[in-house]
């Protein structure tokens, strides 16, 4: 998971360029796009099981690890 | 039509004072036809027009006429003519071609080009004759169109022009306008006004026309066109008529038009005819008249409509009538004030008639302007003393009883002035022509009626001095804009202590109202408010034209010389004015972005609830465009409220003009707010344009710009009510269209731009350094809506975190370069932190929100806290997932405040709210799918002694312990906390997650993706600073996944992924979707909840059985009641007269003589009691039935059908799991008939709402709700990437039954041998039958007789029916089976055991449908059957011996044959209880 190099940004550009993920959408909320989306595609399910400990990335680990290391130091 | 003459004014080339005025309209070249058509006509074509005649082009000898530059430069010579005239600001003329506009009657615009006016040039320059006789000229619109005029047309035109008389057009009867029947025969009207405006044009003398005798025929209508630009036909008899009313020397005249049949035509501003009639034109000059101030009786008889207060100080109320009064530059000012006097005397108007009799309430304004019309010599007059002030752009307002405006233009007052002007008018000999409106002919025949005003700008173009006089007065008199008419044409009344109030707020001085103030409001409002200040010596009348204040206007001329506003403009903003008034209705924006449009009029009462102070309104529609007629210099205005003749001149000039000092500005609209003393107090000195014209010749440059930057102030504190994200409320970029349009905004940066550039970072700047200092001005603590940040919305593509990161957080980058703050940073310690060096906090941003123009009601104390804990908690948590990139980047005070500026926009502004904050609004469903953040993990209450105290950041912290001790209390009952990244909500887990929690799969910053989750606690939308400890989120396993560390937070817009079925927990709580493959579908059963408490489950057939019971105990039991009651009923001991007359005739011998003898009140009374006595029957009847029922047991059956299906999970091909497919058996609670008749077996469904209720190592059971469950069928190409699940119904053949495993299902189908009694055992009564299929028989294989049997235990719980479980009578019928389940075989008689469950069913053999799988399987049954009579009944006696010992045993609780059931299984085959062996043994 090594981070690839990017180029010099900016703080502004940072900001500007930078889609946090509590930037909700506002939208109509109802239920029509349910139909609409199911199309002709091949459904895919959600199998990440609770009992099962792969999870999809790794980042649950080691946010983890972090969590349990910033509290050992305290 | 306001287009046109925008487009048409753009074009004109700027001109200094006068000679803008007259040249705007002429080159305007707006022509108006009789009937209101447009029509354009070039300069150039008028100044042939005027060669023709005669004329010399004016070379601008006069001071006031500046010849502006010719746009046309097709032809030399005129471009040579035109040479000489130069522009007297130059660089600014218009070089752009132009077609001058005509408009015909109906108002449409017809641009002329050049050609065709030099054909009419050439035409009139030729013998008439001479053209007319060889060909028609033809003329081209300036769309290209051809026109032909034919001669006489021409010809008419020419005698207009030339002040000759067409004889043989004269006197033709009933015609209304002259109508040439030339070209192709259609008739061409030209209004006598417009050819009047054509003779001005090219008369040498000031409307001097030919001899005329009359003004033309009773019906003749002169085309006037009104502000909205709809023609108003007012005929020139009446206008003559009121004229004559008016002027004694034209009494005449009217004398000899009285005979005329037609009432005189005025048509309103909204177009519709009115018909005046004569009474009340007398009634209007009885008002005007001098000396005279006696009504007629219906004008005493009527009540004015208005409140009409004129002279009174402290008036509240001043209609537009009152104010054009105040505007109207009155000729005879006896006359007006007499007319005042009169009002006030009763204050009434005067009502007139229409010609359908209709009462029309005409206001005093209305009448004096009117009044103004009829005395043109004075208001030439006064208009050379008002100095051209507020030239067209009023248009003078009648106003109606219903209080409904009636705009007139000044074309239509330029029409009643020619007609009344002179005796030249009068005289104009339109009598030969038959008609006041000239009308032309196309050549196709089409007629063209051609507007006075049209004419007029005909004529303006060629102008001499002597009609700069009328022009100005046209000005003057049209410099009247609907002040009435708001966005829907209401009144609106502003007191005067609001406008004292909004005066004091404006920092004005008591006799200096601004004007600019009431602009704005006037025009956001499209209203005239006229004050009347409480001092009768300073009267300030303040009017405001929606159309000259039109945003729209504005926007499209910004810099807007006043000089430039001349007739043209005005002409257009009459015309406008309609369109003006809709763009001033208020769009507010709904939280859910729903845009709605407030009226002015909505809007100013809103207003008043809120008081006077709240008359600022923010013009944000018309900056600059406010145009109110308030005083410019206060002593001018001072008037006496009943002052002399010349006060009231004077006051009116200086009321209503306010510029008195301005002559070559008369026509500027914006002067009006430009009084030099009137300047907003929140005047902003920005102009994003400087002025590029200057406002007169008497102005220096510098003045302009100043003025003109006043004129695109706004005016006083200005609330911007709407919550438009493009709504610019900083009141500066007021330039363009006001028009609130969503993504409008002139985005210099279309997103995010840098903060430094947006903003002053307030956190620089001392004031802020000390916490608790107000550094917020009160003005600014507002309730403006205003746009913060520049962020939202969004316009360009952005990256989320993992592309412009490149990838997930990656810890072990975290280094030195993060300070301890962020390292240790969560949503706790967020809420607390300040910024090193400069201490700022959460306070400190508030206030920094507040001086950005922030609302305190909204940025409040626990919002800011609230957004501020999230933003920092964010910004340190990417600082410290990319340490190497965003350490000390991301946490700052500048990204802090864009943030919370950001959210304040979208929430306050915009309306938006997080998912969070929607669900706790009760807005959103919280088992909508949703992406939310653990950001707190509390103990959990029940294992407290355990390791689930995970949140040891918050535990350990020592500063906070007593926090998070409160913190932990107030949630014993939740578990963690989620946030959407806005707000926060705790959340309760169900004991799976609860044991996940202690497995720490849940740990802070893990996002989970939960659906279907409820609220408990919640009552009714809640703040969320008033959640903690009340509202929680239930969440369960089921519809809680682990979502990507990317996934954006919020609500889902997209459906869910369903839940793979393996991955279903049993209390888990519900599945808000998975799929399964439908294997099989098992018959409708119906479950019986028995009073006692016990359950039935009954097969459909046993269900029918059931109630059909039911109902015939119900029958038996009613019908005995009846019998009993029929008893009773004789013993009736009523006394009533109706009883003993019943009594009497039940024991009469013969009744029928009785009966006949009887009175009719006996009969009466004998029916009623009858009738009586039938319903007393009824009802007792009815009450014994329940209660007999309810003693039954029978009163009401509890019975739920329910269905059955078994599903399995599907599985993708691709998937690595070994493990088979995880079954279920779904039981559907009353299914609804699409399910019962829509599940297929074999189909894959997407089902939503099923509820696990247990399960067992190999069968997970759920329970769904036929209404709240859906099953949608997965398309056959969705369903190609998983593994078959379905293997498909056979019949099975007792051949091959050892195939079959026990204990799973199987259907056959047989011959029924034999059908045993019914024995109860365990409290079920069973019986069984024997079948067999004769597959081993037809086989032909070895020990034929074994395993040829196929015995099937029936059991069913015991009710009280006596009806056997199987029918005896099925003994013999070949019958196939459904969902038997295979027992354990006997051995010991080789007999294939079977049970059936309440899930098995049958089917006799001819009812199996055709495509069954049973078919087959029965037929071949019923073949062996028909040729095996011999074994059959080798059978058949064999189980007539086990019939007869069986019941013997049976009677003891054995089993019939001995088949006895020990605990029901395993079925064991007692040989030792049997006597009879079975044949095949023996």
């Amino acid at each position: 998971m090594a981070e690839p190099a990017k180029p010099e940004v900016t703080e502004e550009a940072k900001m500007d360029l930078l889609e946090d993920d509590d930037e909700f959408e506002e939208f109509e909320i109802d239920q029509e796009w349910d139909d609409k989306e199911e199309g002709n595609e091949a459904l895919q399910q959600w199998e990440d099981d609770w009992d099962d400990d792969d999870v999809n990335d790794d980042f649950s680990l080691q946010l983890r690890k972090e969590l349990e290391s910033n509290a050992s130091k305290n | 039509m306001a287009d046109l003459l925008l487009q048409a004014r753009d074009k004109l080339i700027e001109g200094d004072g006068m000679n803008g005025v007259t040249q705007g309209v002429n080159t305007a070249g707006l022509f108006s036809t009789g009937s209101g058509r447009s029509l354009a006509v070039s300069q150039r074509a008028v100044r042939r027009a005027r060669e023709l005649v005669g004329e010399e082009v004016d070379e601008a000898t006069n001071n006031n006429y500046k010849k502006r530059k010719q746009p046309f430069g097709g032809d030399a010579g005129l471009e040579g003519e035109w040479t000489n005239l130069h522009v007297p600001f130059g660089g600014d003329a218009h070089n752009d071609n132009f077609f001058p506009m005509f408009q015909t009657g109906s108002g449409k615009a017809v641009l002329l080009i050049k050609d065709s006016i030099q054909k009419a040039r050439a035409v009139l320059e030729e013998n008439v004759e001479n053209v007319a006789g060889a060909k028609q000229p033809m003329f081209h619109t300036g769309a290209g169109r051809s026109v032909l005029v034919s001669k006489s047309s021409i010809d008419k035109a020419r005698a207009v022009l030339g002040g000759q008389m067409i004889a043989n057009e004269g006197d033709v009867g009933g015609m209304d306008v002259p109508v040439s029947q030339a070209g192709s025969g259609r008739a061409v009207s030209i209004s006598m006004a417009s050819v009047q405006k054509a003779n001005d044009v090219v008369e040498e003398n000031n409307i001097k026309i030919g001899s005329v005798e009359g003004p033309g025929r009773p019906n003749q209508s002169l085309i006037f066109q009104t502000g909205s630009g709809r023609p108003v036909l007012i005929s020139k008899r009446s206008v003559e008529r009121s004229r004559a009313l008016l002027m004694d020397e034209d009494a005449e005249f009217i004398g000899q038009r009285d005979t005329g049949c037609q009432l005189p035509i005025l048509q309103t501003g909204l177009g519709r005819p009115v018909a005046v009639e004569q009474s009340s034109s007398k009634k209007a000059s009885t008002v005007l008249e001098n000396g005279d101030i006696k009504r007629s009786g219906n004008g005493d008889t009527n009540v004015c409509a208005t409140p009409f207060q004129f002279e009174t100080p402290k008036s509240v109320l001043m209609s537009s009538s009152l104010i054009m009064n105040d505007m109207t530059s009155t000729p005879e000012e006896n006359t007006s004030v007499r007319a005042e006097k009169c009002f006030n005397d009763d204050g009434q108007l005067p009502l007139f008639q229409t010609g359908s009799g209709r009462s029309v309430t005409v206001s005093k304004g209305s009448i004096k302007r009117a009044s103004a019309f009829l005395e043109p010599r004075n208001i030439a007059k006064e208009l050379e003393d008002e100095a051209y002030l507020n030239g067209g752009y009023a248009t003078s307002i009648f106003k109606t009883g219903i209080g409904k405006s009636i705009l007139a233009t000044e074309n239509s007052r330029e029409r009643a002035q020619f007609v009344l002007e002179a005796k030249e008018a009068v005289k104009q000999g339109y009598e030969d022509c038959g008609s006041p409106l000239p009308m032309f002919q196309t050549g196709s025949g089409k007629s063209v009626l051609v507007s006075e005003s049209s004419v007029q700008k005909a004529r303006a173009v060629l102008e001499e001095e002597e009609h700069y006089k009328l022009v100005k007065t046209d000005k003057k008199i049209a410099a009247f804009v609907s002040p009435l008419k708001s966005s829907r044409a209401r009144t609106v009344n502003v007191s005067s202590t609001g406008v004292s109030r909004a005066a004091t707020l404006l920092g004005l001085e008591e006799n200096t109202l601004s004007t600019q103030f009431f602009g704005h409001v006037s025009d956001k409002l499209g209203t005239k408010i006229t004050v009347k200040r409480g001092n009768p010596e300073h009267r300030l009348d303040v009017a405001s034209t929606s159309a000259i204040s039109s945003g729209t206007h504005k926007g499209t001329y910004p810099t807007e010389n006043p000089t430039h506003m001349d007739r043209h403009q005005q002409f257009g903003f009459s015309k406008s004015t309609t369109s003006d008034a809709g763009e001033h209705s208020i769009r507010f924006s709904t939280a859910g972005g729903r845009s709605m449009a407030i009226s002015a009029d909505a809007l100013q009462r809103a207003r008043s609830l809120l008081g006077d102070s709240d008359l600022v309104v923010s013009p944000n529609d018309s900056i600059g465009h406010s145009l109110t007629s308030a005083t410019e210099k206060l002593p001018k205005s001072t008037i006496s409220p009943k002052g002399d003749v010349s006060n009231l001149s004077h006051g009116t000039r200086a009321i209503g003009y306010a510029v008195p000092d301005a002559p070559l500005t008369k026509k500027s609209a914006n002067q009006f707010h430009m009084g030099r003393e009137y300047r907003p107090i929140n005047e902003i000195p920005k102009v994003p344009k400087p002025p590029s014209r200057c406002l007169s010749e008497g102005n220096n440059v510098s003045n302009a710009k100043d003025k003109t930057q006043w004129h695109h102030m706004p005016a006083g504190p200005l609330v911007d009510i709407t919550n438009y994200m493009a709504t610019c409320s900083g009141n500066t970029d007021r330039l363009a269209n006001g028009k609130r349009i969503i993504g409008g905004r002139n985005s210099i940066s279309p997103f995010k731009r840098p903060r430094s550039s947006r903003f002053i970072t307030p956190i620089k700047n001392n004031k802020l350094s000390s916490a608790g200092e107000s550094i917020v001005p009160p003005m600014q603590i507002s309730p403006c809506r205003t746009m913060l940040s520049a962020r939202y919305p969004f316009q360009h593509q952005r990256k989320n975190y993992k592309e412009y990161f490149g990838g997930p957080p990656c810890f072990k980058y975290l280094t030195e370069h993060v300070t301890d703050d962020v390292k240790l940073m969560d949503a706790r310690r967020a809420e607390k932190f300040r910024f090193q060096h400069t201490a700022t906090g959460a306070e400190e941003f508030q206030k920094m929100l507040l001086t950005c123009g922030a609302s305190l009601s909204c940025a409040t104390k626990e919002w800011v806290s609230n957004h501020y804990k999230w933003i920092v908690w964010k910004l340190a948590s990417l600082e410290r997932c990319y340490p190497t990139r965003a350490a000390g980047k991301f946490l700052t005070v500048d990204n802090v405040l864009e943030e919370l500026k950001y959210r304040y926009d979208r929430e306050v502004n915009h309306g938006h709210r997080s998912a969070i904050k929607k669900i706790l609004e009760g807005n959103a469903s919280p088992s909508l799918m949703m992406v939310l953040c653990i950001s707190a993990i509390y103990s959990c209450p029940d294992q407290n002694n355990n390791k689930l105290e995970v949140n040891k950041v918050d535990t350990n912290e020592d500063n906070n312990d007593n926090q998070s001790l409160s913190a932990t209390n107030r949630n014993m009952s939740a578990n963690i906390e989620l946030t959407d990244g806005w707000y926060s909500l705790d959340a309760s887990l169900d004991i799976t997650l609860l044991e996940q929690l202690e497995k720490k799969k849940l740990f802070v910053g893990q996002k989970l993706r939960i659906w279907g989750a409820s609220l408990c606690g919640w009552s009714g939308p809640v703040s969320f600073h008033e959640v903690p400890g009340i509202v929680k989120l239930a969440v369960h396993i089921n519809g809680t996944y682990r979502a990507r560390w990317n996934d954006t937070l919020g609500f889902c817009k997209h459906v869910g992924l369903p839940l793979a079925f393996r991955c279903i927990k049993t209390s888990g709580g519900r599945v808000p979707r998975t799929l399964a493959g439908i294997t099989r579908i098992y018959p409708v059963l119906y479950r019986e909840r028995l009073p006692d408490g016990r359950s039935v489950v009954r097969s459909e057939r046993m269900e029918r059985k059931a109630l059909e019971l039911y109902h015939q105990r119900v029958s038996k039991i009613t019908e005995d009641i009846l019998f009993e009651q029929q008893e009773n009923c004789d013993s009736t001991d009523d006394n009533e007269e109706g009883a003993k007359i019943f009594n009497m005739l039940e024991h009469a011998a013969e009744p029928e003589f009785i009966l006949a003898g009887m009175a009719p009140e006996q009969l009466k009374l004998f029916s009623s009691y009858i009738e009586k006595r039938k319903i007393v029957k009824q009802n007792e009847v009815s009450k014994k039935v329940e209660k007999a029922l309810e003693v039954a047991g029978l009163s009401k059956r509890d019975v739920t059908p329910f269905l059955k299906v078994r599903v399995i999970g599907l599985v993708n091909k691709h998937s690595a799991s070994t493990s088979s497919n995880k079954e279920g058996l779904i039981t559907i609670w009353n299914p609804t008939e699409m399910q019962k008749h829509n599940l297929v077996e074999g189909q894959a469904y997407s089902v939503m709402g099923l509820v696990p209720s247990n399960y067992c190592t190999e069968i997970l059971y759920l329970h769904a709700r036929g209404s709240s469950t859906t099953w949608k069928p997965l398309a056959s190409a969705q369903t190609t990437d998983f593994k078959p699940f379905f293997t498909p119904r056979k019949a099975i053949e007792l051949l091959k039954f050892g195939e079959v495993p026990i204990s799973s299902e199987f259907d056959i189908a047989g011959l029924i041998l034999y059908v045993g009694n019914t024995y109860l055992c365990s409290n079920k009564k069973k019986q069984w039958l024997f079948l067999t299929d004769g597959s081993k028989f037809i086989s032909g294989q070895g020990c034929e007789e074994q395993d040829c049997l196929l015995a099937v235990s029936i059991s069913s719980a015991p009710t009280d029916e006596d009806s056997a479980l199987f029918s005896y009578t099925l003994s013999g019928n070949t019958v196939g089976f459904s969902n038997l389940v295979k027992r354990q075989k006997d051995e010991t008689r080789q007999i294939w055991v079977a049970e059936a469950t309440e899930i098995s069913s049958y089917t006799l053999s001819n009812e199996i449908p055709r495509k069954s799988h049973l078919k087959e399987a029965a037929a071949a049954a019923e073949r062996w059957a028909s040729r095996s009579y011999h074994r059959i009944n080798n059978y058949d006696a064999y189980f007539t011996v086990c019939k007869g010992q069986g019941d013997k045993y049976s009677s003891e609780g054995l089993a019939i044959l001995g088949w006895t059931d020990q605990s029901s299984t395993p079925l064991t085959w007692e040989l030792s209880s049997l006597n009879v062996y079975p044949f095949w043994l023996t």
